[in-house]
């Protein structure tokens, strides 16, 4: 399984000069099995800070949340955040617009494309 | 999300699911959660001791609510009510029928507006609807009415046995009373079936969360791609399960490869039923215009409920309030 993800890892960081924020045609790259382990071990990746909102904030949903993140973190060596906004969907355009999330959870892709010109 | 993420998540979830995410070929979203709609939650030994069996298609379903209330049982609890989103459980019943009764492709195309909302399909499933709940002797309504009945309360008159059936998404197992054992093998154990396919079929009404990055760093690509993966689902189930105090997590993932011995029985059932859902759509008022989809909808479909207007009179007025463009 490791020797998958890093396989995986090496497909990232080709593809991370040239993917477009906003998203990719998977169509030709869809060759990866299914990924069941905890991915660990990526130098690029220690050090880095991910922030990531989302309309989930009762206690036991944001913190399953960030104990979930935790994982990937801590094998990283990497922070991740969750935060979740009882104005969420409110919200985000202004944290789109202005000082962006770098993920967020939303509803269907449509949403997400709303954040995409050009596509 | 870069490709790398959108290879993980068509590898980790079955094409049913990543087709949310996915506009126009390009996939912006990683599923990191579901919600199973299709269920009908049931107490497997009132079923047998009443000599009932579970339904596997619509005309065995229809057969056994008549059949309930010729032995002079109430077959289902219905409840609508839920403030200003009031009529969404009616909306619930209208699009799980719309998918198995005229398939995915029509109800891509009610969705999107490429048929119009009072379509004759539309309107013959509402009073599919309507004649299910209006027959004599077929729905408790603790409230009075199913519109005046909030749709937490019906949990309590299934295990009081006031009602069979009630058909409600994964996520009810939270309103039934506190205490309440989910397919333990107990004689009070409350359990769900799936709602029965039309055409046989296995359509599954769905809803959950995705997960979008705004930036193309490897760190988030790498973050996006975990988010897709079975380790992801095991690690928030375990820490969700955890957080409650055990027993039931109230999340549920549909990602494949997952651990199934972290799932309670009752959550095994869900992801035994949604693994093997086709077709799978999304909640349709949950895509349509906020305008109809959180509005007429609802508000239209409470009134042919209270039998304030026909199906097609209550099917009209949402056409016409469908926004321009």
């Amino acid at each position: 399984m490791k020797s998958r993800w890093l396989k995986l890892l090496a497909v990232v960081m080709v593809f991370s000069a040239i993917a477009a924020a906003c998203g990719s045609d998977s169509g030709s790259t869809n060759t990866a099995s299914p990924t069941t382990a905890a991915p660990s071990g990526n130098s690029v990746l220690a050090g880095t800070s991910v922030t990531i909102t989302g309309p989930e904030r009762a206690e036991e949903e944001a913190g399953a949340i960030q104990k979930a993140l935790d994982v990937f973190a801590k094998a990283n060596n990497m922070t991740i955040t969750y935060s979740g906004d009882v104005d969420w969907e409110a919200n985000i355009n202004v944290q789109v617009a202005g000082q962006p999330a770098r993920h967020l959870d939303l509803p269907p892709a449509r949403q997400a494309r709303r954040f995409c010109p050009g596509r | 999300m870069g490709d790398t993420a959108a290879a993980a998540t068509a590898a980790n979830w079955a094409p049913s699911w990543t087709v949310f995410g996915k506009v126009d070929g390009v996939q912006y979203g990683v599923p990191v959660k579901t919600d199973l709609k299709s269920l009908v939650w049931y107490q497997p030994q009132r079923f047998a001791d009443a000599g009932y069996e579970v339904p596997t298609t619509w005309d065995d379903l229809v057969k056994l609510s008549n059949q309930m209330i010729a032995d002079g049982n109430t077959p289902w609890c219905v409840g609508i009510e839920s403030g200003q989103a009031t009529g969404w459980p009616f909306t619930d019943w209208v699009e799980d029928l719309m998918l198995r009764k005229y398939g995915a492709d029509v109800y891509d195309q009610w969705v999107s507006h490429e048929i119009p909302f009072n379509d004759p399909r539309v309107v013959e499933v509402f009073n599919m609807v309507g004649d299910l709940w209006n027959t004599d002797g077929a729905v408790f309504a603790s409230g009075g009415s199913i519109a005046a009945t909030a749709f937490q309360d019906n949990g309590q008159p299934l295990v009081d046995g006031d009602c069979f059936m009630h058909r409600q998404a994964s996520f009810y197992a939270a309103f039934f009373p506190d205490g309440t054992k989910f397919a333990d093998g107990s004689p009070e154990a409350v359990d769900v079936f799936y709602f029965p396919a039309i055409k046989g079929d296995k359509p599954v009404l769905g809803a959950g969360t995705l997960a979008a990055g705004f930036n193309d760093k490897p760190a988030t690509e790498a973050v996006l791609e975990y988010m897709s993966t079975a380790a992801y689902a095991e690690a928030r189930q375990n820490a969700q399960t955890a957080l409650k105090g055990g027993g039931l997590s109230g999340f549920l993932s549909a990602a494949k490869g997952q651990d199934m011995s972290i799932y309670q029985p009752l959550e095994k059932s869900f992801i035994d039923i949604l693994a093997s859902a086709d077709p799978v759509r999304f909640d349709g008022s949950d895509l349509m215009p906020a305008d109809v989809g959180a509005g007429t909808f609802w508000s239209e479909g409470t009134s042919f409920v209270n039998g304030d207007e026909t199906a097609q009179q209550a099917a009209d007025k949402i056409e016409a309030s469908w926004p321009a463009g």
